[in-house]
């Protein structure tokens, strides 16, 4: 097991290494120049560009500029943006945290709602039940975030004053943005839950232990839940990863800081620093997630083994 | 003049005022004066309101974020201003076109060659650290600015550690040379060249910094929680979130231009920034905030149907939304200036602003906005929507239709619009392509993504541009129009000796009427030279409950001074 998890992590480092060469590149080879947009809507003579543009060591070549930032980057040092010289560790750091937030309790809304529905739906196979929890995933595949988000806005903030729309402080700022984000996933992990215990329900050993005389209850969740989650397992670490990194409509309807933030604010100033430090964070949280995934199967599934 | 008549962002007794004055006034006279006028009345100062209740949190929506930073020197975003101004204190407010009030600076003196400009300052005012305010702050603040300008000049390496890298403060004291400190209250502001908008500059952008404060905090923390003399003191910032500050209980040193003196009425302000429109005009009708700036056209019926707020509706100074002719395409058909005039008359402008900007913004007519000092009425009577008129001109102009569209020598008459992709953008080029293509003309408009189209422009590959730009002075025109831009703000690539000699001679001058005669002529000349077709004026459009009072937007219709602000009951 520990070896396992050594080489999937040595396994990582060529990835990671890949992401901060492809994203160097193609920040740099997108067209705009970062001293013109720094500048755009203010007058920048070409004088002042160029000078900015050497403090800022974007005058050297390119593999000098990349060999400059990998340098730093093995020191730890993610380097300093170039529109407000804060170490781009601090911005990331900083705006980590309430994405983490987001992600974790939208997942919980998702999870809680998903596998319920998942469940009710499959045990009450072809009933009205069934039906109506497929329905409600059907419109929460197909409800944008942001149309929902607005939706849930005007309700429930504008109207009946229940919760507020801005801010990050308390609980109650959290309801809103975690049902908006954890209803389309919900939806999903429904739809897999429904499937996969559907056909669980029908194997062998469901039907021993129905023969053995044990309750629906204790069938269902001792028995098949555990097996029809690997499916779950495997799609919700996916969305956990594309939450922290991808949250950034939920974001921006509720007016918190974020990780989606601050890159879509890098790409826009082609802040290269700030790019590349955001887009390795997000590597190396799908490295790290999709390890945990991948470890996780074996307490889910005791047949699954690394050797 | 631009409606600047919403009596609701008169504070209250303002508007009591205002009424006993149009009574006693000559209609006629009283129906042409503007806010401008009435804010200079000195009654304004002298009325001492009696019954406000101090303290209470306002709650301020703001549109925009900052861009990294909340250094005034530093930034280059109105709303890091919007916030900063009541931190960081500037020499002088500017509340209308040609007025100017004291702020740190008590009064002021231009030497006659226009180019020292001596500031008598406040006494006995404290930075929030402690420090006593002084000639140093001001010649400090002032040096930082032009520090990177300077040490490069002298070929020396510039430090991002110790030398800021200065925004749109740049832009507006590029003429400051050095400053000579007289005495502890007294420094003379020295530029290189006479600069007659110098003054209309000194806005929050250069508010001043405590010296002490920069050195001992290093520059990237101090952009992160500035110090300066401000009736409100820097508390908080949490990124993307909000920046709360508190009231400054020693603060007694307002300007006189203010209705007090002393302590802001609020214990704190929270800057919240809220990017979605409809989000934000939310906040506003729950409560959650009190105050909001930048209304969505969409939703500005709803809010001035809403009793318990109040619009504030104010025009801007400076270039409105106006469309630029690639002019030195040669070979071109925007090079062609009988092109150029026959599609002055092919806009119709009244229907545009409608389609573009709901209907809340004005037509325009010329490349200044009209509560510009020096703004030309006569540029209204030059072109008029006429489509009879442009076909004409085409046809005189030897552009014949083929089918759709119009040819020269086998030459399509054809244009190429990059713009930026932003839906505003695209629907100006959409509504210009439309009206173009009715005299025979096909425009085609490129969507890019901002990186991309700063390139494409920077590349001169380009017949049609737009630009707006508010700013305080006419000087504006400078910025758009002198060849010595092309390559900058000069989209049109125009060159007029003429223009030119006229745009710096009125930079320099220091007397309004050569001024306002030079702008006149600059303003007529270049809708002849037809470079520019004015589109419209932008208005600001702000909200507030009702309850809030004594909020004063400047005259850049951008920036709001808290000092009187208070929440009634």
């Amino acid at each position: 097991m520990t070896r396992y998890i050594l080489v999937r992590i040595a396994q990582a480092i060529p990835v990671l290494f890949g992401v901060t060469l492809f994203t160097f590149l193609m920040s740099h080879l997108t067209p705009g120049d970062p001293v013109l947009i720094f500048a755009l809507g203010k007058p920048l003579s070409p004088e002042r560009a160029e000078q900015i543009r050497h403090q800022y060591g974007l005058d050297k070549p390119l593999w000098e500029q990349y060999g400059d930032y990998m340098g730093n980057l093995l020191h730890g040092d993610l380097g300093r943006g170039l529109h407000d010289q804060r170490p781009v560790w601090d911005t990331i750091s900083e705006a980590i945290v309430p994405t983490v937030q987001l992600t974790l309790c939208g997942l919980a809304v998702a999870l809680a709602l998903g596998v319920t529905l998942g469940i009710l739906a499959a045990i009450f196979h072809n009933s009205w039940l069934d039906s109506l929890a497929m329905a409600i995933a059907l419109i929460g595949v197909s409800t944008p975030v942001f149309y929902l988000g607005l939706l849930l806005l005007f309700a429930f903030s504008f109207q009946i004053h229940l919760f507020p729309a801005t801010g990050i402080s308390g609980w109650k700022t959290m309801v809103l943005p975690a049902v908006t984000i954890g209803f389309a996933s919900s939806a999903y992990i429904a739809r897999l839950v429904r499937s996969s215990m559907l056909e669980v329900l029908r194997q062998d050993y469901v039907t021993t232990a129905r023969a053995k005389g044990l309750v629906q209850r204790v069938v269902v969740t001792r028995h098949a839940l555990k097996n029809a989650l690997i499916p779950v397992v495997t799609y919700f670490g996916i969305q956990l990863a594309g939450l922290l990194t991808g949250a950034v409509v939920t974001e921006q309807i509720f007016s918190r800081p974020g990780l989606g933030r601050v890159a879509i604010t890098a790409i826009n100033n082609r802040d290269f620093p700030l790019i590349q430090g955001t887009v390795l964070v997000t590597a190396v949280v799908y490295v790290l997630v999709s390890l945990v995934v991948d470890l996780s199967y074996a307490v889910i599934d005791p047949r699954i083994r690394y050797e | 003049m631009v409606s600047r008549t919403d009596s609701s962002r008169l504070p209250t007794d303002l508007r009591l005022d205002r009424r006993r004055l149009l009574a006693g006034a000559a209609a006629g006279l009283a129906a042409a004066a503007s806010w401008s006028q009435l804010a200079s009345l000195p009654a304004y100062a002298a009325v001492a309101r009696q019954d406000v209740t101090p303290g209470g949190t306002l709650t301020y929506g703001l549109g925009f974020d900052f861009d990294g930073t909340l250094d005034p020197q530093v930034t280059n975003y109105d709303s890091t201003i919007r916030v900063m101004l009541n931190v960081c204190e500037p020499l002088i407010w500017m509340p209308t076109a040609t007025e100017f009030k004291p702020a740190l600076a008590d009064k002021w003196e231009i030497s006659p060659d226009g180019k020292t400009y001596t500031f008598s300052l406040k006494k006995g005012v404290t930075f929030h650290d402690g420090t006593p305010f002084t000639a140093d702050a001001v010649k400090f603040t002032f040096d930082r600015v032009v520090e990177s300008r300077n040490l490069t000049a002298q070929g020396k390496q510039v430090d991002p550690a110790k030398t800021i890298t200065p925004g749109q403060s740049f832009n507006q004291i590029d003429a400051y040379d050095h400053a000579e400190i007289v005495d502890d209250h007294t420094i003379k502001l020295i530029l290189s060249r006479p600069f007659a908008p110098f003054l209309s500059g000194l806005n929050g952008y250069l508010g001043i910094v405590s010296p002490t404060a920069v050195q001992k905090m290093g520059l990237a923390d101090f952009g992160r929680a500035p110090v300066g003399t401000g009736p409100f003191i820097f508390k908080e910032w949490v990124d993307k979130d909000h920046v709360t500050i508190d009231k400054n209980p020693n603060y007694n040193w307002g300007s006189s231009f203010f209705k007090h003196s002393g302590a802001a009425y609020l214990d704190s302000m929270i800057y919240k920034i809220i990017p979605d429109d409809s989000v934000r005009t939310g906040t506003l009708t729950s409560g959650e905030t009190q105050y909001i700036d930048t209304v969505d056209p969409l939703q500005l019926q709803d809010l001035q149907d809403n009793e318990d707020i109040a619009v504030i509706k104010q025009g801007q100074p400076g270039s409105g939304y106006i469309l630029l002719f690639n002019v030195a395409r040669t070979g071109m058909p925007s090079a062609d200036k009988n092109v150029r005039q026959a599609l002055s008359y092919a806009i119709d402008k009244d229907a545009m602003n409608k389609a573009v900007w709901g209907g809340i913004f004005e037509p325009a007519a010329s490349p200044l906005m009209k509560p510009t000092f020096a703004y030309e009425p006569k540029t209204e009577q030059v072109y008029s929507f006429d489509l009879n008129k442009a076909n004409q001109l085409l046809d005189e102009a030897g552009w014949t239709k083929n089918g759709d569209f119009r040819e020269k020598d086998g030459k399509k008459l054809a244009f190429y619009w990059p713009t930026q992709d932003r839906p505003n953008d695209k629907a100006m080029a959409t509504f210009v392509q439309g009206a173009f293509r009715a005299v025979g003309v096909d425009v085609t408009v490129d969507p890019l993504e901002q990186g991309a189209y700063v390139d494409k422009r920077k590349s001169g590959q380009y017949d049609l541009a737009f630009l707006w730009f508010s700013y305080a002075d006419p000087d504006v025109l400078r910025t758009i129009f002198y060849s010595g831009n092309i390559g900058n703000f000069n989209y049109a690539n125009y060159k007029d000796p003429d223009v030119d000699k006229m745009l710096l001679d009125a930079a320099a001058a220091t007397d309004d009427a050569t001024r306002k005669d030079l702008y006149s002529k600059i303003q007529l000349k270049t809708l002849e030279d037809a470079v520019t077709i004015p589109f419209a004026d932008s208005i600001t459009y702000n909200a507030k409950l009702k309850k809030v009072d004594g909020d004063f937007l400047d005259f850049l219709a951008s920036y709001v001074w808290m000092n009187d602000a208070h929440i009634t009951e």
